[in-house]
């Protein structure tokens, strides 16, 4: 089991600094990009039960992701769990789904 | 000479090998001689390396990879969403595990008593990622079943 995020961009962003921005080889979040061919652009953040458990710092690496993604790199975010975009003002509901 | 001319058709040849996958020879040595780098895209996070990839389950003696979705389904735009996510997912994985791998899709829709059974639903989720990913409509190997 995982918890799903999906990130959705109407331009297409500078996918090699977004990726040295975003992408942490160690980190707790695996990510994919997505190609719909719909001419949106689509980046796919999964974690993983086992690392919800084994990275103290997952909510610091994940609000940092979603900043990144929301605020330099001009994506929406969509939780799937919760079934809502993503903003400033649900962030803790976010947190409180995944980290309790 | 024989050299220079093969060199020389190559290049004047290019359109026909960039669209041929049944020319793949003569595109390697094309390549090779650097004729077709420029087609590369440039920005492309296809190229990137996005590390680990972990399903959800694995069984190496079938070859079978599981994903389990227990995401939200009760509004229009959460189902279209999961399902472009797990097309992706499904996909980008699908590049990393055991060619011929099958690939199976639970939905976890436990406590969301709202969300339609109807066959249309499923059919819906295997249209919407196969259609998506000729590699899996080819060889059938996803299964997408439900979780109540």
């Amino acid at each position: 089991m995982s918890y799903n995020i999906i990130g959705i961009a109407e331009k297409e962003p500078n996918w090699k600094e977004l990726h040295s921005d975003v992408f942490n080889p160690v980190g707790a979040i695996e990510m994919f990009p997505i190609d719909q061919g719909d001419g949106k652009f689509y980046l796919g953040l999964s974690i993983p039960s086992k690392n919800i458990e084994t990275h103290p710092n997952l909510w610091q690496q994940l609000e940092e992701v979603i900043n990144q993604l929301r605020n330099k790199h001009g994506f929406q975010v969509f939780d799937l769990y919760g079934g809502f975009y993503v903003d400033q003002n649900n962030l803790a509901e976010l947190k409180k789904q995944l980290i309790g | 000479m024989c050299h220079s001319l093969l060199v020389l058709f190559l290049y004047i040849r290019e359109d026909i090998f960039d669209v041929s996958i049944e020319l793949g020879a003569s595109k390697k040595l094309g390549t090779r001689m650097g004729l077709f780098s420029k087609k590369k895209k440039k920005n492309s996070p296809f190229e990137l390396d996005w590390g680990k990839i972990t399903p959800d389950g694995y069984n190496s003696n079938e070859n079978k990879a599981l994903y389990v979705f227990n995401h939200h389904f009760l509004n229009e735009e959460s189902r279209r969403l999961s399902r472009i996510f797990a097309g992706g997912r499904v996909n980008w994985y699908s590049n990393h595990l055991p060619g011929n791998c099958k690939n199976e899709l639970l939905l976890d829709i436990r406590g969301q008593d709202e969300v339609t059974f109807e066959l249309q639903f499923q059919e819906e989720w295997g249209k919407g990622i196969k259609e998506k990913n000729t590699k899996l409509l080819e060889q059938d190997n996803l299964i997408v079943e439900f979780l109540i």
